[in-house]
């Protein structure tokens, strides 16, 4: 975290909102593509990272900047936003994200990131929530590891195995395929 | 090769260099990865709007029926596209609306000079009164209530939730993830563990009790501007039908360029601005996702200016609007932004006025001293902010102090009431050098009936005079207060407390 994040947050806490703003500044995109790569839907994400600013603002005397990241917390509470929504649709219990949703579900996903997405989530369906959400974070995010550490609350190394070991599954599991859609995408 | 790709491999690499001889596939999984990103659509209009919800909607409440607005089901209820009418039938919409009514009554009422002069003051200078000893009951509560949320304790019931807490952020916290139940370890940045050396002069304290400040808000001020708007007809309804009014806060906006959003609350007795964000520029925006313009645009501490000018912008700023500086120390600019591994830096680095009570200055537990701060962005070296500019209203009340220096000592070699060593189970130590004390306050907050009121506790100040470099200390100091009570307070509760098992969130926090 950025040292002057810890600047903001004690001073919202002392009741300088306006510092809330700011931290809203630097957060609002990333914690709404992560939302949205979870998600696949523009609407549903604007919805989660709305009520996600709104808990993290009024939790925020909660936040105590000395036990861990202001970006961890915030990612935490995305997080948790995301899976409350999964689970108030009852479609089932244990799912986390669009990821881990059925093709045949009638939750709403914009129809370009459906369909961009058809075979990589094959592919990544299969991993859990939290190696999907590292993969994300380095590829698709371009977050450091040093970032991704610290909104994970993992080790930079252990972020790193993490990711190796997932890039290398993919590679054992699926070499045959990824290389023809490949081909068929480059051509 | 798409330098990306490259990047990712040679992460790869430096974990197993066996996968070089994949190369070729390697390259084609990331690739496919990179072109299955989708487009996430992010709307700048609606990052705005939320943005101005949410800060209109925490500000707004009203004190007279004890009611907050919650900023979470407002604020889900607008981009949930709930009908009006169902938020028209609640009794938190209601009071929502009568609580932005009452502001703009307040706004246009301060304006008109109805309101005589003595209603309409602040008393921005330092003012003690002065109570008999333990006027304010018992201040173990403070030490209880203050950590609640930061650790758990060894008991009998090994779930019972402690009444202390972290302090200095010491040992490891674990989170508990939302869904899966899964833990995750997290360890403090620098896996080093704090070693406090005191190489001051000695030094007494030979007083039997210590007087202890409690700050008076508002209240009054602000019941008297509620009474006096109360009296008057708008028409279409009629404030006389409630009763016990506050007047917590007005605002304005300041519509122009590199204007302000000012704030003012009566209740708190704080006067406080920030940019008024739809008139500053965001050159961010522009960027359209273009990771080589959020680059470019990135500050960095070589951009700070002299701390010179720093506080010639922020002096001549307050000139200009009026504040009067007489019971505020020489400024410093916060230098938290120049630690070691601090690469990038926000837009705005904080010029802080040093509170003084008497002669003395006052100390949040953290270490940083309490003042008036004003904020100046440094992109366009203009203040975009003051806050802590407040009325300084104290009661004071004596209680036992504690004359044993080796106590203290001992205090400020774990870094102060709450232990704080880093990371204290790590090989590595790093050095925090302490100097010879002086006496200030330290500020503590006390928690009761879910309010929380200011009390200056006379405290000794360790000065942070040599830092360790293989670690980031952000603190310049140590202290340790003074009252006896918060001291055996403090060493009952850490005399048990299994310091690994420390939950950074809780879910009922973060749901």
């Amino acid at each position: 975290m950025e040292i002057n994040e810890i600047t903001l947050v004690e001073s919202c806490q002392r009741g300088n909102l306006d510092d809330f703003g700011k931290l809203y500044d630097l957060y609002i995109k990333k914690i709404y593509n992560f939302i949205y790569y979870k998600t696949h839907h523009q609407e549903t994400a604007e919805d989660l990272a709305s009520q996600t600013f709104a808990k993290a603002l009024e939790a925020i005397q909660k936040f105590k900047t000395k036990d861990g990241y202001f970006s961890a917390w915030l990612y935490q509470i995305a997080r948790n936003t995301v899976i409350d929504y999964y689970r108030s649709k009852k479609v089932d219990y244990n799912l986390e994200d669009a990821w881990d949703m059925a093709s045949e579900t009638n939750i709403e996903q914009d129809l370009d990131a459906k369909q961009k997405l058809e075979e990589i989530k094959k592919k990544l369906k299969k991993f859990k929530s939290h190696e999907r959400d590292i993969i994300i974070m380095r590829v698709w995010q371009e977050m450091s590891y040093a970032e991704i550490a610290e909104v994970v609350g993992k080790s930079e190394a252990s972020c790193r195995m993490v990711f190796s070991r997932t890039i290398k599954q993919l590679r054992a599991e699926m070499p045959l395929s990824l290389l023809m859609l490949f081909y068929l995408m480059k051509f | 090769m798409d330098k990306q790709v490259k990047n990712i491999l040679q992460d790869l690499y430096a974990i197993d260099s066996n996968l070089e001889q994949y190369e070729d596939e390697l390259i084609k999984i990331i690739s496919q990865l990179l072109v299955s990103r989708p487009d996430t659509r992010f709307d700048k209009k609606f990052a705005r709007r939320l943005r101005a919800e949410l800060l209109r909607t925490k500000k707004v409440k009203i004190q007279g029926e004890n009611f907050i607005i919650n900023p979470v089901k407002f604020v889900s209820q607008l981009f949930n596209r709930v009908k009006l009418k169902d938020m028209l039938n609640t009794k938190q919409f209601v009071y929502t609306g009568a609580g932005i009514t009452l502001i703009l009554v307040a706004v246009v009422i301060w304006q008109g000079g109805l309101l005589g002069p003595d209603e309409t003051r602040f008393a921005f200078a330092p003012r003690v009164t002065k109570l008999e000893d333990r006027a304010f009951g018992s201040l173990i509560e403070v030490a209880s209530q203050s950590q609640s949320d930061s650790i758990t304790v060894k008991s009998e019931s090994a779930t019972t939730p402690l009444a202390a807490g972290l302090g200095g952020g010491g040992g490891f916290v674990r989170t508990q993830s939302g869904g899966g139940g899964d833990y995750i370890v997290m360890p403090v940045p620098d896996a080093v563990r704090l070693n406090y050396v005191y190489q001051g002069e000695n030094f007494s304290f030979n007083e039997g009790t210590v007087k202890v400040l409690r700050r008076v808000k508002g209240d009054q001020l602000a019941r008297g501007l509620a009474d006096k708007i109360k009296g008057i007809n708008l028409g279409g309804f009629n404030f006389s039908q409630f009763s016990n009014l506050s007047l917590e806060s007005i605002n304005f906006n300041e519509e122009k360029d590199y204007g302000y959003n000012i704030s003012i609350s009566p209740k708190e007795g704080v006067f406080s601005l920030g940019q008024n964000w739809m008139r500053w520029p965001h050159p961010e925006q522009d960027c359209n996702g273009d990771q080589r313009c959020y680059e470019n645009l990135r500050l960095t501490p070589q951009d700070v200016p002299a701390d010179e000018v720093l506080i010639k912008i922020a002096n001549d700023f307050m000139a200009e609007i009026g504040i009067d500086r007489s019971g505020y120390g020489k400024p410093e600019v916060n230098q938290s932004f120049r630690g070691p591994e601090v690469q990038y830096i926000g837009e705005s680095v904080q010029v802080v006025y040093p509170l003084l009570i008497g002669e003395q200055e006052i100390f949040e537990e953290s270490g940083g001293k309490v003042g008036m701060n004003v904020s100046i962005n440094i992109r366009y070296n203009r203040v975009d902010g003051l806050w802590n500019y407040r009325t300084e209203e104290y009661e004071s009340s004596g209680y036992e102090a504690e004359t044993d220096m080796d106590r203290v000592l001992k205090f400020a070699k774990q870094g102060g009431r709450y232990p704080h060593y880093g990371w204290d189970q790590a090989e590595k130590t790093a050095d925090i050098i302490l100097g010879t004390p002086s006496i200030g306050y330290v500020r503590i907050w006390k928690y009761e009936s879910n309010q929380s009121t200011e009390l200056l506790v006379p405290a000794y100040i360790f000065p942070v005079i040599e830092k360790p470099d293989n670690a980031y200390v952000y603190f310049d100091s140590v202290s340790v207060p003074l009252a006896k009570e918060l001291l055996d307070q403090s060493e009952r509760e850490w005399n048990n407390i299994i310091p690994e098992l420390m939950p950074l969130l809780e879910e009922k926090n973060i749901r």
